[in-house]
């Protein structure tokens, strides 16, 4: 009996260290200006699959952007993904993303991940968001092409593992 | 030099380039100015033939090029082959890859790069290369040591392209033998159908219309100037790209416009060059 209780604990507690949940980027959808053929997609798309955690890549020459999906926990960030664009000679205008990690509504507003803190403008949702502080919420909004700092488009609660 | 030893050094210098990135390609016999990405590596294995009235000369060259930074490329370009030389005209098989029988490195700087809208570029770039182990007459002299330096500027599109761009090479003096000087320019437009306008992974294929002028001054051979060579070209002609992910091949032909040629040289009746392109 205790033998199977312990083994019980000890599968447990080696399932709650183990346990993966997405604190980062999640989703980037970056928009590229210059690229005008082929084997600039191609480049483009060879360069972002090498990133850590990148899951899939798809680029579009006409619309002109990359569109990157990442695996939880993934150490990439957007400023990977952009040097990763001007290393390809083109340049790295708005993004739109995806991020998830823990709100921080003071000193200034921010997302605590894996990756570092994340600043956030939160506009009209700064109210509505003050529940949500301290807690793991995904984020979507759009980045500004030198900029850092995130504007909320959307904000909502992640349930904790 | 023993041409045959390049073999393997080209294919070799070809299969060992690591992984990297890719970068867009341009016309065949004009200038262009894109540079491959920071880290990338290119191979590019030309054939061509320059036809004459007096029969003319097939060549093989390989190149192989690297992006340095994403505005400085480097490239080394190596004869691999070359038949029936010994009237070759003073020009540059295609204003990349050289002359016939040099070995040639350059480095291709974009000093100047916009990117106004999705699918668009404006460009320019400064080349300067050194090369060796050219001849020339029909004793096949050493042409020696050149230095070649050129300035192009150009515009990509989803639709159309369009460079412009000039340079010159000149030979130092190898015993009172001296290939005379070169100077070109070169015009190139492009036009991508709309067919083909479809988004990444469809293939593209881009149709130009290439122009080159070139001007060579008399060489020198025993110290004395010989009639029979330098002069002026104008040639023009059509040429295709496809590319396929990571591969790519362009075929083309120029066709003289207008030649004053010195001597008895015999005129120009076109040159054919068919290029292989792959992206490490």
């Amino acid at each position: 009996m205790k033998t199977t209780l312990y083994a019980v604990l000890l599968i447990a507690a080696m399932s709650g260290s183990t346990s993966v949940h997405a604190e980062g980027l999640v989703h980037a959808r970056q928009v590229i200006f210059g690229m005008d053929c082929a084997p600039c997609a191609y480049g483009m798309e060879k360069g972002l699959k090498a990133l850590p955690g990148v899951r899939s890549v798809t680029v579009s020459l006409n619309d002109g952007y990359a569109e990157v999906h990442l695996a939880p926990d993934s150490a990439t960030t957007l400023a990977d993904i952009r040097e990763v664009v001007r290393r390809g000679g083109f340049t790295p205008k708005n993004a739109t993303i995806t991020l998830q990690g823990r709100l921080r509504l003071s000193p200034r507003s921010s997302l605590s991940t894996a990756s570092g803190d994340f600043a956030l403008n939160l506009g009209a949702l700064s109210e509505s968001s003050a529940a949500l502080q301290g807690r793991r919420v995904q984020v979507s909004g759009s980045v500004a092409a030198d900029a850092a700092e995130l504007i909320v488009e959307r904000i909502e609660p992640v349930a904790s593992p | 030099m023993n041409r045959t030893r390049l073999y393997p050094l080209a294919l070799a210098l070809a299969l060992v380039a690591p992984a990297a990135q890719s970068e867009g390609h341009g016309p065949l016999f004009g200038l262009a100015t894109p540079t491959l990405g920071a880290g990338q590596w290119s191979s590019d294995t030309g054939f061509m033939r320059m036809a004459s009235g007096h029969g003319g000369d097939w060549r093989a060259r390989q190149m192989i090029g690297y992006g340095i930074h994403e505005d400085l490329q480097a490239t080394l370009t190596l004869p691999l082959d070359q038949r029936d030389g010994r009237r070759v005209a003073n020009a540059r098989g295609g204003a990349m890859m050289g002359k016939p029988g040099a070995v040639e490195g350059s480095l291709l700087w974009r000093f100047h790069r916009e990117a106004p809208r999705i699918g668009v570029r404006r460009e320019s770039s400064l080349l300067v290369g050194a090369a060796d182990g050219d001849t020339f007459g029909p004793d096949a002299r050493n042409a020696g040591p050149a230095l070649h330096l050129a300035a192009v500027t150009g515009y990509a599109s989803r639709t159309t392209y369009w460079w412009l761009g000039g340079g010159g090479q000149w030979h130092r003096a190898e015993g009172g033998n001296r290939r005379g000087d070169l100077t070109y320019a070169t015009a190139v437009f492009g036009w991508r159908p709309p067919i083909f306008r479809g988004d990444y992974p469809k293939p593209d294929w881009r149709l130009f219309l290439e122009a080159v002028a070139e001007h060579a001054e008399r060489d020198r051979r025993d110290g004395m100037a010989d009639a029979d060579s330098g002069g002026y070209r104008l040639l023009a002609g059509p040429s295709v790209l496809g590319l396929f992910g990571a591969w790519g091949v362009s075929a083309g032909v120029l066709f003289p416009v207008e030649e004053r040629l010195n001597g008895s040289q015999p005129g120009t009746d076109y040159r054919a060059k068919l290029v292989f392109t792959y992206w490490f």
